[in-house]
């Protein structure tokens, strides 16, 4: 099963094959780590020892020495401390020769022991009491030598008995005998030394040995697994590579579409079997649909060829359809000129339409060139032409005998074919072909026009000659109709011009459409309704309803307006205000019938304002002169009254008397003046002009006005003293400055100066008349020369006077081609100047 | 004796009335416009009031109208000397409290009986 599983993969089988390696390299590494390390182990312990014994060796043999040295000490100055000291080192002695007897594991080591056991026995058992009872001896007294000697010694009962027992000896000198014994153990350990240096010398060398061992089996365990990996590995890979190198093979030569029919089937379970396995399906399957192709491609090169038949066939009817529409549009083309010659026909409403008619005939009947020439009453030609120099046309018309004058007088069509030179306008001979159709008034039989058309390329067919003959009878139609349209425009335009040449506000409502039609001077009476034409208002409500606002009474405008419209017809025209009564406007209405039918409503509307005005200054003319001459009249009755009945006294009766004559006197100049303004009026008004110095005339006036009165003050000054002659009516100078002077007194009540001077420059005289009155306001000003005008306010109401004394000064210096102006200050005073022309050549004689 | 207040502008008609009727023993106080004569009629007592028409400031009417909307004035007699005799004038000013009305150009005789009767009235009322 598991070998099953490896094969299965070739991932696997590299795996299984990595691990073995891996545990082997890895046992074989264990077993000889483990080898090695004991050896090295057994030979290191070996030298441990060797170094132990060496170094306790040494250490018990320093021990000795230093014993010895005490003792010797110990026996010369009987320090007590050293005697401690001494039986200290009695038991470190013991134990280390102690362990030289359990441990040392050679005979010298063990003879070793021995020696320093001995001698440990004799110094401890013998040699120390001894010398403790010789010091003590010596301390006591007892003896008295400095060095010690063994004869004295041995004298001493513990030494005695020692010697006795034979365990100390003397030498021959006397002396105690411990050298031998030392220098015995010093030999002993000389020699276990030696011993000791030569095994540790051996067991280093037997350590270096065991380590290049290890080494070596180090070594070969690798190149075993080396020569493993190698001979396992290596044929396993190279199979696998070899297997599917073959199947790229397989591959590329599929790819260049070889037949492979066939790769061995390995007997493998891996990657590279089921590989080969699918490559050997696939290589099978190309096969089939290769041969499936073939058999496809046949089939559809069959298709191809019956496709490039059907094409061909599409093609010819494409063409076929092709040259149909070229038909269609043609004669669509042709039809659509015809519409449009049609529809100029019909809709066209003057002369101008027909350059476009001969245009299109042109285009129908497909000519080169074409004419349209048309006789008046008077026998005049009229051609518009198409494609025609202006001198062919001439010729056209000119020459008697052409195809025209032909068609004319026969009034029916003709054709006709020539050939033609060469020189114009093609560049070889050619063929052309003209006719010329009259066009018939169908009422009365004439020739109101002719139709001329010529063509080159082949003559007309008669389906276009029919059609040619067809709108010939269209255009005698649409020709009638033509200038009957333009007789109307003519007669309307000249109705306008009519209409606007009066000077009423003419508006028209026509009766059915309720159209409204209006004149040019509504506009001028209304400047204020922006202009909308003639036709401009849609209804007459409309109109209306702009002419509202500026009526001062609209409710009256539009009651008048709607009754006529419902057909009440007011008897009076009605009158009206506009702009708040800066103009009156009559306005009547009449009814346009034609036999019983009614077609409209005119309304008129005239401006009344002059009259009106006339009719207001009557009245106020006949007021004021009633009003002026009432009061002279009320005193004269009064006074002349009051004498006859009644007794009075001689003063009284005097001053009666005295206002009698100046209100008689007032009267007359009233009447005088009313008589001057009558002659204004009707300009009658006559001067009797001769030269006049006005310099004496002004200045006696003057000095008599001054006389007359005592709140002014009156002087006249002269600029200049040359003579100021004029042409003048002496008596009218006098009523000019007399008017002024009475003015300039009536008008500064609280009296002041008032100065007339008299200046000259090359051709005028001035004379300027100032007072420092009550003044004029600024807006009466520009009517103060007017008839009647009366400044009107309080100062002036209680001043009387009729407004006729300016209006006349202003009548009498125009009358002597002079000018009067005025300038005032209101509450300080006015200045009147009056220019008039010197004589030319103040030379000529009085 | 009576007092009369003459309200006129012309200087020569006011002399004539003033001359007619300060002969007959009247006391005459004289006002040459609306407004002089508005003040005096308020500031005098009066047993008429000649009042001219045009005049200048107030009118004849507009005085009338002011001195009428005074309680202690009611009473007081106006008579308008008027040359606009229209009749749509006079019912103007008698709706606003004119008396009597005299037209112009005027009788001096005739007016001395007018007032003389006015005033006759005014003694035999009292």
């Amino acid at each position: 099963m598991t070998i099953k599983w490896i094969n299965e993969k070739v991932g696997r089988q590299l795996m299984a094959a990595f691990y073995v390696v891996l545990v082997t390299l890895s046992m074989s590494s264990l077993i000889v780590y483990d080898y090695t390390e004991e050896r090295l182990d057994v030979t290191r312990e070996k030298l441990d020892e060797l170094s132990e014994n060496r170094f306790r060796t040494s250490g018990l043999w320093e021990e000795w020495q230093d014993l010895q040295f005490n003792v010797r000490g110990y026996t010369l100055f009987g320090d007590p401390d050293v005697l401690a000291r001494i039986k200290k080192q009695e038991e470190s002695l013991d134990q280390q020769t102690e362990w030289f007897e359990r441990n040392s594991s050679y005979e010298e080591g063990k003879t070793f022991a021995k020696r320093s056991r001995e001698l440990h026995d004799y110094y401890f058992d013998a040699i120390i009491p001894a010398i403790e009872e010789y010091v003590a001896a010596k301390e006591s007294g007892e003896v008295k030598e400095v060095f010690l000697d063994g004869r004295t010694l041995v004298s001493l009962p513990i030494g005695k008995r020692l010697f006795d027992e034979g365990k100390i000896k003397l030498d021959s000198e006397g002396n105690i005998d411990v050298l031998t014994q030392i220098g015995q153990i010093e030999s002993i350990m000389g020699d276990y030394r030696e011993l000791l240096r030569d095994e540790g010398a051996k067991a280093s060398e037997q350590l270096e040995r065991e380590i290049q061992n290890s080494q070596l089996i180090w070594l070969s365990n690798i190149l075993v697994l080396v020569l493993v990996l190698f001979l396992f590995v290596y044929p396993f890979i190279r199979r696998i590579t070899a297997e599917l190198l073959s199947l790229v093979k397989n591959s590329q030569r599929l790819a260049n579409g070889e037949d492979v029919s066939h790769v061995e089937v390995l007997n493998r379970k891996d990657e590279i079997g089921i590989l080969a396995l699918s490559f050997n399906q696939m290589a099978a399957s190309i096969l089939e649909n290769k041969q499936h192709l073939l058999a496809k491609n046949e089939e559809l090169q069959a298709q191809q060829e019956e496709l490039v038949a059907q094409q061909e066939e599409l093609q010819a009817q494409q063409q076929e359809l092709e040259e149909a529409l070229e038909l269609t549009m043609r004669n669509e083309k042709h039809l659509a000129y015809r519409n449009e010659l049609t529809e100029t026909l019909a809709a066209r409403e003057s002369l101008t339409a027909y350059p476009e008619i001969i245009e299109k005939l042109v285009a129908i009947t497909e000519s080169e060139i074409g004419a349209l020439v048309f006789t008046d009453e008077n026998g005049e030609h009229h051609v518009s032409t198409y494609g025609m120099s202006e001198s062919l046309a001439d010729q056209l018309i000119g020459n008697d005998f052409s195809l025209l004058s032909r068609a004319r007088s026969l009034k029916r069509p003709v054709h006709s074919s020539k050939q033609v030179s060469s020189d114009h306008p093609l560049p070889y001979p050619y063929y052309m072909y003209e006719t010329a159709v009259p066009i018939l008034d169908p009422a009365t039989e004439q020739v109101i026009a002719c139709i001329y058309l010529v063509r080159y390329r082949d003559q007309f067919t008669s389906k276009q000659l029919r059609e040619i003959m067809s709108f010939a009878r269209q255009l005698s139609l649409s020709i009638l109709r033509m200038q009957m349209f333009d007789e109307m425009e003519r007669e309307k335009s000249k109705t306008e011009r009519i209409l606007d040449s009066i000077r009423e506000a003419v508006i028209y409502v026509e009766q059915d459409t309720e159209e409204v039609f209006v004149n040019g001077p509504l506009y001028e009476l209304f400047p204020e309704i922006q202009s909308q034409g003639r036709n401009g208002f849609e209804s007459i409500a409309a109109c209306l309803a702009m002419l509202s606002p500026l009526v001062d009474q609209p409710e009256l405008l539009e009651r008048h307006v709607n009754d006529a419209l419902s057909g009440k017809f007011p008897e009076e025209a009605l009158q009206f205000s506009i702009r708040e009564k800066c103009a009156f406007i009559q306005l009547y209405v009449e009814p346009i019938d034609i036999g019983s039918v009614r077609k409209g409503l005119l309304l008129v509307l005239r401006d009344v304002t002059k009259e009106t005005e006339a009719d207001r200054l009557k009245t106020e003319f006949v007021s004021t002169v009633s009003h002026e001459l009432r009061t002279p009249l009320s005193s004269i009755y009064g006074y002349t009254e009051l004498m006859l009945n009644r007794d009075i006294e001689t003063p009284k009766q005097h001053k009666y008397l005295k206002t009698i004559h100046s209100e008689t006197e007032r009267l007359a100049n009233l009447v005088n003046d009313f008589l001057d303004v009558q002659r204004m009026e009707s300009g009658k008004l006559s001067y009797k002009k001769t030269v006049v110095d006005i310099l004496p005339l002004f200045e006696e006036m003057t000095s008599f006005y001054a006389a007359s009165t005592d709140r002014h003050v009156i002087s006249f000054e002269v600029k200049d003293q040359v003579p100021h002659l004029i042409e003048a009516d002496e008596e009218k100078l006098k009523q000019l400055l007399s008017n002024l002077l009475s003015n300039a007194v009536k008008y500064s009540p609280d009296g002041g100066n008032i100065r007339v001077e008299l200046r000259s420059s090359t051709d005028e005289v001035h004379i300027s008349v100032s007072d420092e009155g009550i003044g004029i306001p600024k807006d009466a000003v520009p009517k103060l020369f007017e008839k009647f005008y009366r400044v009107d306010n309080s100062d002036s109401r209680k001043i009387g006077g009729t407004g006729l004394g300016l209006a006349i000064c202003k009548e009498i210096v125009t009358g002597h081609g002079g000018r009067i102006t005025v300038e005032s200050v209101e509450r300080s005073g006015t200045i009147f100047h009056i220019h008039l022309p010197l004589l030319v050549g103040q030379t000529v004689s009085i | 004796m009576a007092r009369i207040l003459l309200a006129e502008d012309e200087d020569v008609l006011r002399m004539l009335v003033l001359d007619t009727l300060e002969d007959e023993g009247y006391t005459i106080d004289e006002a040459t416009d609306g407004d002089e004569a508005y003040q005096k009629i308020m500031s005098e007592t009066y047993d008429l009031v000649l009042l001219d028409y045009m005049m200048p400031g107030m009118t004849g009417l507009e005085v009338i109208e002011k001195v009428r909307q005074h309680p202690e004035k009611q009473e007081l007699k106006i008579m308008m000397l008027t040359a606009k005799s229209q009749q749509s004038d006079r019912e103007r000013a008698e709706e606003i409290g004119a008396n009597y009305f005299f037209s112009k150009p005027f009788s001096p005789l005739e007016l001395i009986d007018v007032v003389g009767g006015i005033l006759s009235d005014n003694q035999m009322d009292q």
